[in-house]
C-alpha cells in the first residue's frame, strides 16, 4: 500500500518524433547554425558586458530572475503533459544565443538596405519593424522547429509548440534586455543601477509581457500543429502554420512600429500589446481544447474510482480545476486543497499515460490516485475509508 | 493523431492496462519532412548570416570611401576626390564631395550627447538641404567619440557609415543612436581608425 502523502516518481515515454538518424542530421545542421550567431552574441555579450562587469552580474541576475515567473507561467499553460527541462534549456538557449546572433547580424544589414534605399528618415522610422519580425520571427522560428523535432518527449499537440516558442522568446527577450541595459550604461556613461532599474521598468514591466515570449508562443502554436495534427491534412497543416507565423510577424512589427506613437503616446504600448495577447489568447484557446481533448480520451477508457466522469470534466479546464481546488479548499482547508492539486495531477499524468500507451507510468498515477484520495478521504472523516474496489488491487 | 491506447482495468498493479505504446506505433514523422525541415533551417540560417550582408554590401556598391578619422590623433585623412573644408571648432572636420558633406566631431562623451555644432548654416550657405539629423557617436568611456553627420540634397538619399577599418564593425549613421549599434562598438574603439564612408543609391 502506497502512504498517503507519498508522491512516487512519474515515468515518461521517449519516443520521438524523429529516428536516432535523423535526430543526428539534425543537430548536426544545428550545430553548424550556432557558429555565427553564437559567435556573434558571445561577442557582443562582451564587449558590453565589459563596461562595467559589477553591473553586468548585477543585471545578469535580475534578468534571470525575470524569467523565472515566466517560465512558470508559460510551463502551468501546458497541464496536461509538461515539456522536459531539456527541451526547455534547449529552447531558452536557441532565444537568447543562436536567434539573438543571427538578428544581431540580419538586422543590420536589413537597416543598411533600408537606409539606401528609402533613406534615413524611413529607416529610423520603420527599420525596426521591418527588421524585427523578419529576421527575429524567422529565426526563433527555426529553433522552436528543430526542437520540437528532436524533444526526447514527443510533441502532442500545437500547445508544447507554444511551450517550446514560448520560451525560445523568453531567451531571446532576457538576452536582449540584458544587452539594451549594457548599452544603456554605456550610452549614459553611468555604470551605476540607474539604467537597470530604467531598463527593467520599461523593458522588463511594460514591454515584457507583450515581447518575444507572446510572438514566438504564435509561432510556435502553428509549428506544433505542423508536426502533431496528424489526422489533418499537410495543406491545412501548412496553412495554420504560415498563419501563425504571419500573425506573430505582424504583432511584432506592429509593436515596433511608430503607428499610434503620436496619437496614444505611451497608451499605443497597451493597444498594441493588447492586440498581441488577443491573438496569442485565440490560439491558445484552440490549442488547449484540442490538447484537453486528446488527453481526456484516455480517461474515458479507465474505471470511475480511478477517474469519474465528472472528474473527466472537472479536469478539461484550469477554470474547472480552480474550481475544484477551492470547494476542497473551503471544505477541508489547505490539506484538502493541496490533496486534490495531487489528485488533479495525477488524473492528468493517467491521462497522459494512457493516452501513449505507457503502462508504468499509468501505475504510477493510479498510485498516486489512491494515495491522494485516502487524504482526502482522512481529511473529510478522519479516516482512511476509502479503498479501491476488490478485484483492483494497489500495487 | 491516431486514437491512444486502449486501456481496461485489469487484476494488475494500478487498475489499468495498456496498448503497446502509442507513440511508437504511430512512428516518426518521416524522412520527407525532416529533409524539408532542414533544407529550410539551413536556408534561413545561411540566407541571415551572410546572404543578407552581403546583399546589402552589394547594394551599397556606390559606397564612396570618404576618409579616415584617427581618434588618438584627431587626424583625418580624406580619400582621394574629397575635399576637406574649414570649421569653426578645432574638433571638428568637415569633408565635402558631390554636394555630400560629412562632419566628424571628436568629443568626450560627457558632452558628445548633444551636438553643438550646427551643420545647418554651413547647409544653407551651400545651398543644401540636410538629409538626416545630426546623430551623435559615442565611446563608453572618456576616451575622445566621433560623431559623423551626413548631409546631402533631399533628392537624394544619404547614408553615412561608420566601420572599423577592418570590416569587423559595421554601422549606418542612421543606426548609430540604437542602443545596439553603439554597443557593437563600445570598447572597441579606443586607439581604433574608424573609416567613414557615404552611400549614394545608385
Amino acid at each position: 500500500m502506497t502512504v498517503p502523502g507519498a508522491v512516487p516518481r512519474r515515468t515518461a515515454p521517449r519516443a520521438p518524433l524523429t529516428s536516432p538518424r535523423e535526430r543526428f542530421w539534425i543537430l548536426t545542421v544545428a550545430l553548424l547554425l550556432c557558429l555565427v550567431p553564437v559567435a556573434v552574441s558571445l561577442e557582443n555579450l562582451t564587449l558590453s558586458t565589459a563596461v562595467s562587469p559589477g553591473l553586468a552580474l548585477a543585471s545578469a541576475v535580475v534578468w534571470s530572475l525575470y524569467t523565472i515567473p515566466f517560465l512558470i507561467v508559460i510551463r502551468r499553460i501546458d497541464y496536461f503533459e509538461r515539456e522536459p527541462w531539456g527541451s526547455l534549456v534547449a529552447a531558452f538557449g536557441w532565444g537568447g544565443f543562436i536567434a539573438a546572433g543571427m538578428a544581431m547580424v540580419a538586422n543590420s544589414a536589413i537597416f543598411d538596405l533600408v537606409t539606401v534605399t528609402a533613406g534615413v528618415a524611413t529607416a529610423q522610422e520603420w527599420g525596426a519593424a521591418i527588421a524585427g519580425p523578419t529576421t527575429e520571427e524567422i529565426a526563433k522560428g527555426v529553433g522552436v522547429l528543430l526542437i520540437l523535432l528532436v524533444s526526447p518527449r514527443r510533441p502532442r499537440t500545437a500547445l508544447d509548440g507554444f511551450v517550446i516558442g514560448a520560451v525560445v522568446g523568453l531567451g531571446f527577450q532576457v538576452v536582449e534586455d540584458f544587452g539594451y541595459t549594457m548599452n544603456a550604461a554605456a550610452a549614459e556613461g553611468d555604470p551605476g543601477a540607474t539604467p537597470l532599474v530604467q531598463m527593467f521598468v520599461v523593458r522588463g514591466l511594460i514591454a515584457g509581457p507583450f515581447s518575444h515570449a507572446v510572438y514566438t508562443g504564435i509561432v510556435g502554436l502553428g509549428l506544433g500543429y505542423l508536426v502533431t495534427a496528424t489526422d489533418r491534412g499537410w495543406g491545412r497543416r501548412i496553412a495554420v502554420a504560415l498563419l501563425a507565423f504571419l500573425a506573430a510577424y505582424f504583432v511584432h512589427g506592429l509593436w515596433n512600429s511608430p503607428i499610434l506613437f503620436d496619437e496614444l503616446g505611451v497608451l499605443s504600448l497597451l493597444v498594441k500589446g493588447a492586440v498581441a495577447l488577443a491573438a496569442l489568447a485565440v490560439g491558445l484557446r484552440f490549442a488547449r481544447d484540442r490538447d484537453a481533448e486528446f488527453f481526456s480520451v484516455g480517461l474515458t477508457q479507465v474505471p470511475d474510482w480511478l477517474c469519474s466522469p465528472a472528474e473527466q470534466q472537472m479536469l478539461a479546464s484550469g477554470r474547472t480545476r480552480r474550481q475544484a481546488r477551492r470547494a476542497a479548499r473551503l471544505a477541508g482547508g489547505r490539506p484538502a486543497r493541496r490533496a486534490m492539486t495531487d489528485l488533479q495531477r495525477a488524473q492528468a499524468d493517467l491521462a497522459v499515460a494512457v493516452r501513449v500507451g505507457d503502462q508504468a507510468a499509468a501505475d504510477n498515477a493510479s498510485e498516486r490516485i489512491i494515495a491522494a484520495r485516502q487524504r482526502l478521504s482522512v481529511i473529510r472523516s478522519g479516516t482512511p475509508a476509502w479503498a479501491p474496489p476488490t478485484g483492483a488491487p494497489v500495487a | 493523431m491516431a486514437a491512444g491506447g486502449a486501456a481496461h482495468p485489469r487484476a494488475g498493479s494500478g487498475g489499468v492496462s495498456l496498448a503497446p505504446d502509442v507513440d511508437r506505433r504511430e512512428g516518426t514523422i518521416g524522412v520527407p519532412f525532416v529533409t524539408v525541415a532542414l533544407v529550410l533551417s539551413v536556408l534561413v540560417g545561411v540566407t541571415l548570416c551572410f546572404v543578407l550582408p552581403v546583399w546589402a554590401a552589394a547594394v551599397s556598391e556606390s559606397v564612396v570611401p570618404a576618409g579616415a578619422v584617427s581618434i588618438d590623433r584627431v587626424s583625418l585623412q580624406p580619400q582621394p576626390g574629397w575635399e576637406e573644408m574649414p570649421g569653426d571648432s578645432p574638433d571638428t572636420r568637415y569633408l565635402t564631395k558631390d554636394d555630400v558633406v560629412l562632419a566628424f566631431t571628436l568629443r568626450p562623451v560627457t558632452t558628445a550627447t548633444t551636438p553643438t555644432v550646427s551643420l545647418d548654416e554651413l547647409v544653407a550657405g551651400l545651398g543644401m538641404v540636410p538629409e538626416s539629423e545630426p546623430v551623435p557617436f559615442e565611446t563608453a568611456t572618456d576616451d575622445p567619440g566621433v560623431e559623423v553627420r551626413a548631409v546631402g540634397p533631399d533628392d537624394v538619399a544619404v547614408a553615412a557609415t561608420v566601420l572599423a577599418r577592418d570590416g569587423s564593425y559595421v554601422v549606418p549613421v542612421s543606426a548609430v543612436g540604437d542602443p545596439v549599434a553603439v554597443a557593437a562598438l563600445t570598447g572597441e574603439i579606443d586607439d581604433m581608425v574608424l573609416g567613414i564612408r557615404i552611400r549614394k543609391p545608385s
